[in-house]
């Protein structure tokens, strides 16, 4: 009677509507949000630290590449990411070049650049400190045009001239030669940056990306790509780093007992699964 | 707050509910949103790409650079895509695109991510990267039909899948962390931003009202 009842629990588990699957998520991500619980990020991974630190020891006004490819869908993940080593490029007096390898990616540099530098184009540092060259085609044809010719574009994103930039003056070789890191945020596996910045140029390539993207990024790591952040946690250890907690790090506790929940329900499914095995399925 | 930004909000806002709303059953809230948002996505695309193409080949115009209206004219043989007649006019800016794609790419990639990856996995320094030179050729031998597989071939095999089962399992993991950021930064944005949260009741109530009619329905 009892194996007859825990048999019929874990069938009931086995047919649940997946809906109610949704619905448990939903709560569980979202009362953290609402509620936040303070949990600790934990140990700051070395991906993380290997970015920060390389960041950290450039002299100052070394030249980054900040490539944007976050689409709205990913940039729930790098935005915060970018915006948090954007605060640890400026205090540490390096020059940004920003570039867009993706339609939708421009008005992200825009909200970065407001956030960050509280001004855009229209920053009094802005030509001498920052650059944005905007959207450019092609991807990986445009960032090897722009890594073989700075002024490849020969304007930036508002239409200005890039040659009687400041920013370029004391540029030796204005090309990727110049450039002491490029960094990558986006969905991608940064593969095509390593292969058009790195290995021809000798520039390392950092990045922060989704996630789901990650395991690609370690065969590149940490001979071609010295650091990166994976996902919303790489992002939250970043904002750590740089002591601004901000919107990766609120959502820290959320993305925890979100996995909780759902670990838990893999290890019922599993149960569930084995326990009904040898039961023959169908009615009839 | 402007007007535009308070429609913008909610116009944002409505469209996040339509699209979740697809977690209960396709709905005709879910279709406006993802039809609206597919289209908006491809008119929003097509506009950075004219004004960056523009961007580009202006200053060059200028310059009177005569030879740049050729990219112009080659540009506008895309076109002919929608003739039946001419398609075959469409294939020349494609090959031309593609080639210089796959050129940039294979030219690069042999040291990338052939070369350079047989030489960083061949250098081991510790006990992780010794594990991933076992990984890389036990899960090699897995894919290696040559010769029938017995004995020690047999034996890497099994030990190649369970790297691979790893693998695999590594990728479901940050899958799975990667759609619940994206929750989160939804969720946030409808929760914190004003005037966004006013529609979750108004999505909750046409959930409870669908949920009903569709109960009612049934009986």
């Amino acid at each position: 009677m009892g194996t007859k009842s825990s048999r019929s629990l874990y069938e009931t588990l086995q047919n649940m509507d997946v809906r109610y699957v949704y619905l448990v998520v939903l709560l569980v991500v979202s009362l953290p949000i609402l509620y936040p619980l303070g949990l600790p990020v934990g140990t700051i991974s070395k991906e993380t630290l290997g970015l920060y630190n390389y960041i950290d020891e450039l002299p100052p006004r070394s030249v980054i590449l900040l490539i944007a490819d976050q689409s709205p869908a990913a940039a729930a993940e790098c935005q915060p990411g970018m915006i948090a080593n954007m605060y640890h490029i400026i205090a540490k007096g390096h020059r940004i070049l920003f570039y867009a390898s993706r339609t939708d990616a421009p008005p992200f540099i825009e909200d970065a650049m407001k956030q960050v530098l509280g001004r855009s184009s229209d920053h009094p540092d802005y030509g001498k400190l920052y650059v944005n060259l905007g959207f450019i085609p092609q991807t990986e044809v445009g960032l090897a045009g722009l890594a073989a010719d700075v002024f490849f574009t020969t304007t930036d994103a508002y239409g200005n001239d890039l040659r009687s930039m400041e920013f370029f003056q004391d540029l030796p070789n204005k090309n990727a030669r110049d450039w002491k890191l490029a960094i990558y945020y986006g969905a991608s596996a940064l593969d095509w940056v390593v292969r058009q910045v790195t290995d021809p140029y000798g520039c390392p390539t950092g990045g922060g990306v989704a996630a789901v993207l990650s395991s690609r990024v370690y065969p590149y790591y940490p001979h071609s790509v010295i650091g990166f952040l994976t996902g919303l946690r790489g992002s939250a250890e970043y904002e750590i780093l740089v002591r601004r907690p901000g919107e990766a790090a609120a959502g820290m506790d959320a993305q925890s007992l979100g996995h909780l929940a759902i670990i838990i329900m893999i290890v019922l499914g599993n149960i569930g699964y084995y326990a009904s095995r040898g039961k023959p399925r169908g009615g009839a | 707050m402007a007007l535009t930004d308070t429609m913008t909000v909610l116009l944002a806002a409505a469209i996040t509910l339509g699209l979740f709303s697809y977690l209960w059953k396709e709905n005709l809230a879910f279709r406006i949103a993802e039809h609206a948002y597919v289209g908006a996505a491809a008119g929003y695309g097509a506009l950075i790409l004219a004004e960056s193409a523009w961007r580009l080949l202006s200053p060059q115009l200028a310059k009177g650079l005569w030879y740049w209206y050729l990219t112009v004219l080659l540009g506008l043989v895309y076109l002919f895509f929608f003739s039946g007649e001419y398609f075959w006019l469409y294939r020349y800016p494609t090959a031309i695109v593609i080639g210089a794609d796959i050129g940039t790419f294979v030219a690069r990639s042999i040291k990338t991510q052939f070369l350079e990856q047989i030489r960083a996995t061949t250098i081991v320094t510790n006990v992780n990267e010794a594990i991933v030179v076992i990984g890389v050729i036990t899960g090699l031998f897995y894919f290696y039909s040559t010769m029938e597989r017995k004995g020690v071939l047999e034996g890497a095999a099994k030990v190649g899948i369970y790297f691979l089962m790893a693998g695999f399992g590594a990728s479901f993991g940050v899958t799975v962390m990667a759609r619940v950021s994206l929750l989160i930064g939804r969720l946030r944005f409808l929760y914190f931003t004003d005037p966004a949260y006013y529609l979750i009741p108004v999505a909750i109530i046409l959930l409870i009202i669908g949920i009903f009619m569709e109960r009612s329905k049934k009986t």
